[in-house]
Parts: structure tokens; sequence; C-alpha cells
């Protein structure tokens, strides 16, 4: 694949930077100033609710000693790496359909189709899952009815309930992603690989599953980082059965008014999406090289 | 070259919603044999490649590869494969990967995959290119690649769709000749589709040339090129002096401003509109002052155009209200506003049935 490193050059590299203040100062203001705010607290008293300017490692001893913070983790990274296997394969799958099986002429409708979800916020439509999962719902009303169950079966407020509702939070997102890189692939590369013999499945495996990788990768860094940073679903579909750990950090804000432990919480869960990503963008660089790439 | 048939196509058609895209095509392609599919854009010659190779199928009529009918099956169960036009590899495959590609899907075992891509890659001179990726190679190298990819898994025909198209003219010229010594090395049979018909000519044992989604002859470069069935063809194959004018009887007399010429029929007798069909080789020019010593018919001018084109020089004439031309080696000493004969055999004077060109462009736009 040719990378085109294009530079726009505003006469000189004088002016360019000036072309940065932009971006930068909201990045500055808005991210990176709160930041480094929380990385403060974390390192904080509370006392009488009141955060005080006396260093301590208490918070963090807190989260690392105390089994419920590791028991949460578990739950998150369980949850998230659930989540993300599911919605990465269904929307392989939908993404594959889209173009390859949809006409062209359809395409546009369907992903609209896709994106409508959006237009919705993301507590209404955790919601109305209700509708559909609960003892009265959709889909106990119809197996009731059809005689296949007996009692109710229990969806909602489980975690299974909390896994749906993430899936069909983050698929969108995947589905874009996939169908975006894939619409790229030349169509003449699936047909030499036809012409030589492949069947579907060495032509997924051969040809488009790695000239998708670069937006499979970002749409991994992207609904990880959603999956393991919500508490919407697991609070409401899960009705908080299996404690996710940004529920923890709901808690010490809302209940405990504890802003050093939730900034504490907090720098535990960068660190891990750091991690993650770190791995991701390592995996891509590799990638990237294999395509003859130079890694960037 | 033997006189087993390959591929044959049996009246095969295909239609696009109301376009007709192929029509009623019939051809026969022997084995060992290098043909060329030649025609204007949308004539349908890339369609009609594409169904041999089975990325399309036909709508009517069936294809026969190795003697077995493979009308209706998909590329991967044929024995053929294709190079494309824009080469179509795996930008993430090293040029190695994509020549072993095809084996190891028929899951041959890896130390002959090995072996057979060596040698696949030392046929095409780039044994040492190997570890490679396409991005790293030029376009006549990446040709090759695709070239190698698609032999070593020893077809039974070849398909090339405008396999030099993207390449640039000395390139081209240089890869024209070593597909041709390639293809006679080896033996292996070419269907190639282009709309050069230079190209065509300079390598092709057989041209089919098609017009309109039609077959409109076939034949090898000197019979199409001395006998088109048709103006178009005549005109499509090189440049000719075309003078318009009636057929009257099937003896060849012809009738036009120039006066009666009794010419040969290109293919067959006919009567009716007519044109007359001179390659601009075989017309001769000479200063009225000098004596005459060529051609059947003689005809005075005035030289209204000179243009000069190094290895030869297109002279203008106008005769009465006709302009002939023709092509003389080297340069020339005559000059615009030079009065000369202008002369021609009976035997190169063709009769072919007048066709409007205008219509023929028309028709061209007809399907792709």
């Amino acid at each position: 694949m040719k990378k085109h490193h294009s530079r726009l050059n505003f006469a000189g590299k004088r002016s360019s930077a000036l072309w940065c203040f932009p971006v930068a100062s909201w990045l500055g203001i808005f991210y990176m100033i709160p930041l480094v705010f929380i990385i403060l607290n974390s390192f904080r008293k509370m006392v009488n609710y009141q955060i005080v300017n006396d260093f301590t490692l208490d918070n963090y001893i807190k989260v690392f000693t105390n089994p419920a913070y590791g028991t949460a983790m578990c739950n998150s990274l369980f949850l998230t790496c659930k989540v993300v296997l599911i919605t990465t394969v269904v929307a392989y799958l939908l993404a594959l359909v889209l173009k390859y099986a949809v006409p062209a002429s359809w395409r546009t409708f369907f992903l609209v189709l896709i994106i409508a979800p959006f237009w919705t916020s993301y507590l209404i439509r955790a919601y109305s899952w209700f509708i559909v999962l609960g003892n009265t719902g959709v889909i106990n009303k119809v197996l009731l009815a059809l005689g296949w169950i007996e009692e109710p079966l229990k969806i909602l407020y489980t975690t299974k309930a909390t896994t749906i509702g993430l899936i069909h939070y983050l698929l969108p997102l995947m589905t874009l992603n996939l169908f975006n890189t894939m619409d790229s692939i030349d169509d003449t590369l699936l047909e030499a690989a036809d012409d030589m013999g492949a069947g579907k499945f060495r032509k997924f495996f051969y040809i488009i599953l790695p000239l998708s990788s670069g937006g499979l990768c970002n749409g991994l860094m992207f609904i990880f980082i959603l999956a393991f940073a919500d508490f919407v679903s697991p609070a409401t579909l899960g009705g908080q059965m299996d404690i996710v750990f940004p529920q923890l950090i709901v808690d010490a804000v809302q209940w405990n008014v504890d802003w050093a432990l939730a900034s504490a919480l907090s720098m535990v869960m960068i660190g891990v999406i750091m991690i993650f990503l770190a791995i991701i963008s390592l995996l891509r660089n590799v990638g990237n090289r294999e395509m003859g790439g130079s890694g960037k | 070259m033997s006189d087993n048939i390959d591929v044959s196509l049996k009246h095969v058609s295909k239609f696009y919603k109301d376009t007709v895209a192929v029509s009623d095509i019939s051809l026969d392609v022997r084995s060992g044999e290098f043909i060329s599919i030649l025609g204007p854009s949308g004539c349908g010659k890339t369609t009609t490649l594409r169904m041999i190779g089975g990325f399309i199928l036909p709508d009517e009529g069936n294809i026969m590869i190795a003697g077995q009918d493979a009308s209706q099956l998909p590329p991967s169960s044929r024995n053929t494969n294709m190079v494309f036009q824009d080469y179509a590899l795996f930008p993430h495959m090293t040029v190695a990967q994509n020549v072993a590609f095809g084996l190891k899907i028929k899951g041959i075992k890896k130390n002959e995959i090995q072996a057979r891509v060596q040698s696949a890659l030392d046929l095409v001179g780039l044994s040492k290119y190997g570890n490679r990726k396409p991005g790293q190679l030029s376009g006549g190298q990446r040709q090759r690649v695709a070239l190698a990819r698609a032999l070593v898994l020893r077809p039974v025909v070849l398909l090339l769709d405008e396999p030099l198209g993207a390449l640039d003219a000395k390139i081209r010229k240089q890869m024209q000749a070593e597909l041709k010594h390639l293809q006679v090395s080896l033996g292996q049979t070419f269907v190639y589709v282009t709309h050069d018909q230079e190209e065509a000519m300079t390598m092709s044992d057989r041209v089919a040339i098609m017009r309109g989604g039609k077959l409109e002859q076939v034949g090898s470069p000197e019979e199409v090129y001395d006998h088109p069935a048709s103006l178009f063809v005549a005109g499509f194959l090189g440049e000719c002096v075309t003078i318009r004018g009636v057929c009257h009887d099937t003896k060849g007399t012809f009738t036009c401003n120039l006066g009666k010429i009794e010419g040969e029929f290109s293919v067959k007798a006919f009567t009716g509109d007519a044109a007359l069909c001179i390659r601009p080789e075989y017309i001769h020019i000479k200063d009225s002052g000098e004596p005459v010593f060529h051609g059947d018919y003689h005809f005075s001018g005035i030289v209204t155009e000179k243009v000069f084109k190094g290895l030869n020089t297109k002279v203008t004439v106008k005769c009465g209200e006709e302009f002939l031309f023709a092509e003389l080696s080297g340069k020339s000493s005559l000059k615009v506003g030079d009065n000369v004969d202008v002369s021609f055999m009976k035997e190169h004077a063709l009769l072919l049935p007048y066709e409007d060109m205008e219509t023929i462009s028309v028709h061209e736009e007809v399907g792709f």
C-alpha cells in the first residue's frame, strides 16, 4: 500500500507552528490541564470532604489492596474483552455483507441505517432495551406465547443485558471503521484470488483481513476505550449486578465525595487503556511493515 | 502449433439491461496460439475475455475450456489464469508470496512450491526480487510478477487484459518482445486483449477484431491487414486512403469522382455503395516531369500537404475532388503546390461495402 507523506507547508516552519496553535490550545485547556489536576489530586488527601494539599500514596494503596477494586477491574476487563470480540466479529460480517452482497445503489441506505442509532442518546438507547429484554419484554412474550419457555428468561439486570447494550452501542462504530477500509480494497485483488482458486474463507483470511487491519486496529482502539470506560449499560441494563470499574469512580465521586480516590481510580483506568493502545499500535506497526510500509 | 482447441466460444452473448455487450460470438482458440482480441474501447473485448476467465457468466451460448463445458463455472474452478490490467498484485505479500499464492491454495507441498516459484521468477528475470513487496517494484517489474503468478499455475490458457496498458512506450515495446518470446518458448496459449492494433499485429498469430459486441473478422495479421472484411477493420488496423463510389457489378467495376476503376473485392463480391480502399504504402507519387513506372491507374494532382514523420513522409495530393495520400520512405523533395502523378495497382485497390464512419463511431459507444 502506498503511503503519501504529504506535509502541508505554509511558507516555512515558523508559521506552520502557528497553525498548530488552535489545536494545541484546545487540547491544553480542555484535556492536559484537567489531566494534570487529576494526577495531582490522586496523590492528595481528603479531609472533611475537602481535598487537602498533602502528598500521600494512600489512594493508590487502597486501589491495589482492596479486593473489591481488583474484582471490579476483572469484571470490567472480562466484559470489555467479550464485548470487543463479539462486536468485531459481528461488525466484520456486517461490513462484508455491506461491501460484497448489498448492491452499490442500496449501500447508502444501509449505511444510514447503521448510523441511525447515533441520532438517539445512548442513555435512551440503553433504556429502550428494557422493552425488549424485560420480564414482560418482547423476547419473553414471544417465547412464552410460543410455549418454548415456561417462565420468563432472566436477561435484564444481568451481565447478558449489559453485553447486549454495549454491543448495540459499539457495533455501528466498528462496522463503519471496517467498511471504510474494506471499501478501499481493490476489487481486482479478490478477482485475482478467485482466479487462483481461493474460496470465500481464504479470500477473507488471506486478502480482506490483512488489508483491512488498519481499520480493525482503529476500531479496536475506539471500542475498547468506550466499552471499558462505560458505566451506563452496567448501571441500567446490568442492574449493577457485576460491578465494573468505572462504576467505582462514579461511586467515589457521587456517594463518598472522595475526589482523591476517584482520581487514583481514573489514573489506573488510563494506565490500562494506555497498555491496550500500546499493544494495538505495536500490532499495527508489525502489520504496516508486512504491508511494505515504513511501520509508522 | 497443434490443431487442439483450448478454448471454444459457441454463440456466446452477454446483455446488460438494454445494451448488448457481446453478441453471438463464436471463436476457437488453438493450442499454443497467441490470439489477440482487438477493438476500440467498448467493443466487448474485455467482456469476452472475462467470460473466458469466468468473472462474467454468459447469458447465451457455451464456453468450452480444454474440451469441457465451463460456461457457468466460477473462476476458481477453471483452468485459466488472468493477468490483470493493473496487475492486481497483493500489496501485503512479497513477490514470492504473490507467486506462491495459487500453489498454496491448491495445497501443493512446500518444497515444490518453492521450486516452482523460483523457476517462475527466473523465467521473468526476477529471481532476486522474491523478498520485495510489489510497492517497491517498477511498473514493468510488477507486470512480470503478475505474469509469473499466472504462469506458475500452468493454466490451459493465459488471459491477458491489456497488460501493457499502464507502461510507458519504451518498456512497452520491450515487454511485447519478451511476452512473445515467452509465449513461443513455453508453447503457452495466450488470449490477449488490447485496443492497440500495432501491439496486436506484432505479437499475435491471429487477430480477432471486435466492434459493437460482434466479432468482425478473425485471421492472421497479414490476412486482416491485406483483406479486411469491412471498412471498419481496414481503418482500425492502419491508415488507408478511402474513396467513396458505387460498385456496379460483381467483377469489381467501381465508379467514383476519379472515374472508372477496376478493383479487387477484399473478401466477397457485392454491388451498391462502395469504398475503394488503398493502403498508403501502395500509393506512388512522382513529380509529373518524371517518367512513370508504376501502377494500373494514374491520376494527376497537386500536393496539398507534406508531413515529415522521421522514417516516412506523408504526402497528401488533391486529385479532382479526392484527397489521396502516400507514405514515402525517408525524406521527399516534393513541395506543397507541386504537380504530381499518383498511381496504384489494381490488386492493391480493395473494394469494400461503404459504411458511414460516423455511424461506426456511434456503434463503439454501445455496450462496454
